[in-house]
This record gives C-alpha cells, structure tokens and sequence, in this order.
C-alpha cells in the first residue's frame, strides 16, 4: 500500500495496514537540507529539493510544502520583510478597503505563491503517487488576518460584521482560484491553514455566521477538483469541534491542546483527524523515547480502524533533533 | 443621571466596547462630583469581570479588545484627575511590556497592558519588535518592578532568554521580575531561561504580577 493510498483509505475511514503517519515537515526539511529558509520560501527548486530529501530520510506518507501564512498576504498587497534565520513576517498591513475587490482571485496568485504552486509540481513529478503531495495554504479568514493585522480584523469582527463578512467572501472565492491552481499543478491535497480561528478568537457563532459559509464553499470546490480538503486549526478549538466537522473538510488538522479521542467523539465520522503531538515541546526538546511513547499512545486511543493519520500539531520547528521525527515516524509502523 | 446609574452605564459601556460612551459616561460622573477613585475602581471592576468571562469562553479576543479599547478612552478622561488624587499616587507597580525582536504581533502585550493598568499598574509599552537592549534600558529608565515580554513565534521566543541574560549581565536585574508570555510559551520555556513567571492569557498575567509582587523574590 502506498502512503497516498494509505491515506485515502483513512480518510474514507476504511481500515489501513497501518496507520498512516504525516509530520508537518516543511521548516525542519529546510534545515536537514542545509537550506535556509528564506531561500526556500522564495526558490521552488529549492523548496522541493529540501522536502524530497525529508521523504528520503523519513518516509512519510505525505508531504506538504513549506508553512508560509505571509505568502498569501504578500500577494494581495501586504508589505513582508525576510530576516536571515527567520521565517517571512507581514511588516506592512493593508487598509480595510483593499481588500474589498473582485481582483483578489486574480491578485492571490502573485508574488512568491507561484513558488509555493512549482514546488507541489516538482513534487509530483519525483514522487509520483506513492506518497501524497499536498500543498499548505491560508484559509481565508488567516489571511485577511495577516493581510490587515489581526487587531483590525478583531475589531471588525465586532464593529463591521458586514464589511468582514463581504471580504471573507472575497477571500474564499480567491482561497478557492488558489486552491484550483494547486490542483491543477498535481497536489492529492490542500490543507487550509486557520490558526486564527482559535477558540479564543472566533467563538463558535461567529465561527458558524462567517467562516463556515466560505469553508464549505472552498471545500466543495476541492471536492469537484478531486483533491483532499484538509483544515488545520491551531490552538484550542474544542468548544467548535463540531462546526469544524461540518466544514465539509476530509481531515481536520488539529493542535496538540486538543484531546484528539474526544475530537473523535465529538464529530464522529463527519471528518477524519489528523495530528497532533505537541511541537512546542515534546518534538523540538523531548526525548525520542518520549516521543515515540506519545505517538504509540496516541495510536492506541485513536484505534487502526481508519479515519486517524498520525502526525504533528502544527509544523515541526526548524531545529527539532532528527532522531525525534524518526522515533515519531517509527511509532506509526508495526 | 444619578451615580448610580452613571456608574451601571460606564460598566455598559466598558463590556460593549462604546467607545464614544464611556468617556462620556466617565465625564459625567466626575461631573456629578464623585471620587476619580470610584470611576478607576468601576473601570477596573468591569475589566476583571470581562477577565473573568473571557476565561471561561463566554467572550472572545475581539469582545476583549474592543472593552480594552472603550476602557482606554475613559481612563483618557479620569486620568489627570486620578493622578492628582491622593490615590493616584499610589502605584500597585511599574511594568515594561513589549513584543520581542523579530516579532510584530502585538494583540495579546496590548490586551495584558490595558487590564495591568486596569488593576493599578503603571504600565510602560515598549510596542513591538523591542531589540533585547531596550528591555533593559527601559526597566532601568522607569524603575520597572516587572520586565513583560511577548512573542507568537518559535523563531522570537529565544529573544526572552537573550533578556534574562543581559540583565545578568549588567547586574541589572536586581528585584525586578521577568515575565513571559505568548501562544509558544509554556511554563518550562518560561523556567529554562529564568523567568519569574509565565501567563497563558491577559487575565492571568495580571493575577501573576500581583502574586509576584506581593511575596519575596526567590533565589
């Protein structure tokens, strides 16, 4: 069975001859390539040079590309700055009003989100269908986010639901022309990264009222263009599980302070999990037999019955020790 | 309008976030003759509350910022009268806060600054992308009694341990504590570069720096 077929089964929660195992590898693929990131963000070969030689090392079931939440922003228009060592951060953000055009579906796949659209091809073109090639893009409410800052999109959350609720509408018609130009480029998937829509921000009416509508929209279109929709959530998202299952997304990916059995519980097989041994600690200074332990355990609660792919809570940091990724990846194999 | 119930409609104000209101509301009270302690207090009392009712998800960020910002424009109009009062000479503690180097993300350090000077803090904001240098300089400029630092990314959250160490350096650090916070930190981030405390949100930042000033600093 190949990684992509391993998963599709999960995903159609059909029983799997082992659970598949998909680490957010983007960062840390850089550094074992001795690329640095701001190149890889910015140079497609490069970009798919690092990840080719994570699936080499690790052989993972899936890949996705670099996690970039600026490169969608930079594209309609927000000013982003690279320091050496770091990755891109939005410097500049953009008035309300820029937002508020019919040009986003055309303006979004500008900039440096072409790479992003080469390096799922170069992907394709190495790896062919043995292991899932997918590409990691902003859901719709990050990049209005990271486009306008996120205390403006707060206040207009409050204070200008109409005008949030029209631009959200304009980003999910462009989330989904990017979306589209993945697929066409080879990617089995696209994650739709919305760490914003963290419990702490986006209370479940809220949630439901503006979010979802443009979720179900772009999930739909993955649908039709027979890629894998996946939805990544970082930070708690407990109290809105059960919206986040009617998304219309394949897999919800979710963050480590998500108890992932409950998860299950709560959205039963409306969607398949993904995830989420903790990056912020155990991965980066655990030890591997730590994170091996986790990772057994979280498979024995999770159960091998499908509808569970093994993996990160978010993206692996850069400098996470190689040993602990291989003990991760070793957890998912009999 | 009587005092009391120009006070029930500041409290309004605060929870709805009425920028135009609580001024106004706060304006009168003054102007009905009352304490500015009794308006700071009734700030302060509606922002604990709101604290109070965000940990529990009952509100969110946006509900937050919006009452942080209505709280700000009243406390523009009790402010002066405040600090000419013989309470307002009173200082519960002065704190630094700032987003560290590399990182611009400033919605969690302003949440924290606006309920600390809610609760009687003088609060100093160094805003975002603050070089490990300045940390120091300003808690030395003002005294600070807390240095409180901010970072959303993996990539920043070593700048807090680059603070700790040059305060060590300079032999600056003194009584003054060191307090973190940020979606990446955890307790042992917060215990492996030395600081004195962690928060996981504004409220409890505010509960942290009262509980630190308020019993010796360990060794």
């Amino acid at each position: 069975m190949t990684g992509l077929e391993r998963i599709r089964r999960a995903v159609r929660f059909e029983p799997t001859d082992r659970v598949p195992v998909v680490p957010l590898l983007g960062a840390h693929a850089a550094t074992l390539a001795g690329i640095p990131h701001q190149r890889a963000c910015r140079d497609p070969a490069a970009q798919a040079e690092a990840l080719l030689a994570a699936v080499h090392a690790y052989r993972p079931d899936a890949i996705f590309t670099l996690m970039d939440l600026t490169a969608e922003p930079e594209a309609l228009g927000a000013a982003v700055e690279v320091r050496p060592g770091q990755p891109p951060v939005v410097t500049g953000y953009l008035p309300r009003e820029a937002l508020d055009t019919d040009a986003l579906e055309r303006r979004i796949l500008t900039a440096r989100v072409p790479v992003f659209v080469e390096t799922v091809s170069r992907l394709r073109k190495s790896l062919g269908d043995s292991v899932l090639v997918g590409a990691l893009i902003c859901g719709p409410l990050t990049a209005a986010a990271n486009a306008l800052g996120i205390e403006t999109l707060s206040r207009m959350l409050r204070r200008d639901r109409d005008l949030l609720s029209r631009l959200l509408d304009r980003l999910g018609a462009a989330v989904t022309a990017l979306l589209q130009r993945h697929a066409d480029a080879g990617a089995h998937a696209v994650m739709l990264l919305e760490p914003v829509a963290t419990t702490a921000i986006l209370g479940r009416r809220d949630l439901e009222a503006l979010l979802l509508p443009s979720l179900r929209d772009i999930n739909r279109a993955a649908r039709e263009a027979a890629v894998l929709s996946m939805l990544h959530i970082c930070g708690d998202c407990r109290a809105s599980l059960s919206l986040l299952g009617d998304s219309g997304a394949d897999v919800l990916s979710l963050d480590s302070p998500v108890d992932l059995p409950a998860a299950k519980d709560a959205i039963g097989r409306s969607a398949a999990l993904m995830g989420n041994l903790d990056v912020r600690r155990l991965l980066p200074c655990g030890s591997p037999a730590s994170v091996y332990d986790s990772a057994r355990d979280l498979v024995s609660a999770m159960g091998r019955s499908g509808g569970f792919i093994l993996g990160t809570g978010c993206e692996l940091p850069a400098d996470t020790p190689r040993e602990n990724v291989a003990r991760l990846l070793a957890a998912a194999r009999p | 309008m009587d005092v009391e119930t120009a006070t029930a409609r500041l409290e309004r104000a605060i929870e709805a976030g009425d920028e135009e209101e609580a001024p106004r509301t706060a304006q009168a009270l003054l102007d009905l003759g009352v304490e500015p302690t009794h308006v700071t207090a009734a700030l302060s009392r509606t922002m604990a509350g709101l604290g109070r009712r965000f940990q529990t998800l009952d509100i969110f960020v946006p509900d937050l910022l919006i009452a942080a910002d209505a709280f700000e424009a009243a406390m523009a109009v009790v402010e002066p009268a405040f600090l000419r009062s013989e309470a307002g000479r009173v200082n519960k503690g002065t704190v630094v806060i700032g987003v560290v180097e590399g990182d611009i993300h400033t919605l969690g350090k302003n949440l924290v600054r606006v309920m600390l000077a809610a609760d009687g803090f003088t609060v100093h904001d160094l805003g975002r992308d603050v070089k490990v240098a300045r940390f120091v300089q300003a808690a030395a400029e003002h005294d600070a009694d807390i240095i409180a630092m901010s970072a959303l990314m993996t990539t920043t959250m070593g700048r807090m341990n680059d603070v700790v160490e040059l305060l060590r350096r300079k032999e600056a650090r003194g009584n003054r504590r060191v307090i973190v916070g940020g979606a990446p930190i955890t307790q042992q981030f917060a215990d492996e570069v030395g600081a004195d405390g962690y928060a996981e949100d504004a409220p409890r930042a505010v509960a942290l720096a009262n509980r630190l000033l308020d019993r010796p600093r360990l060794r």
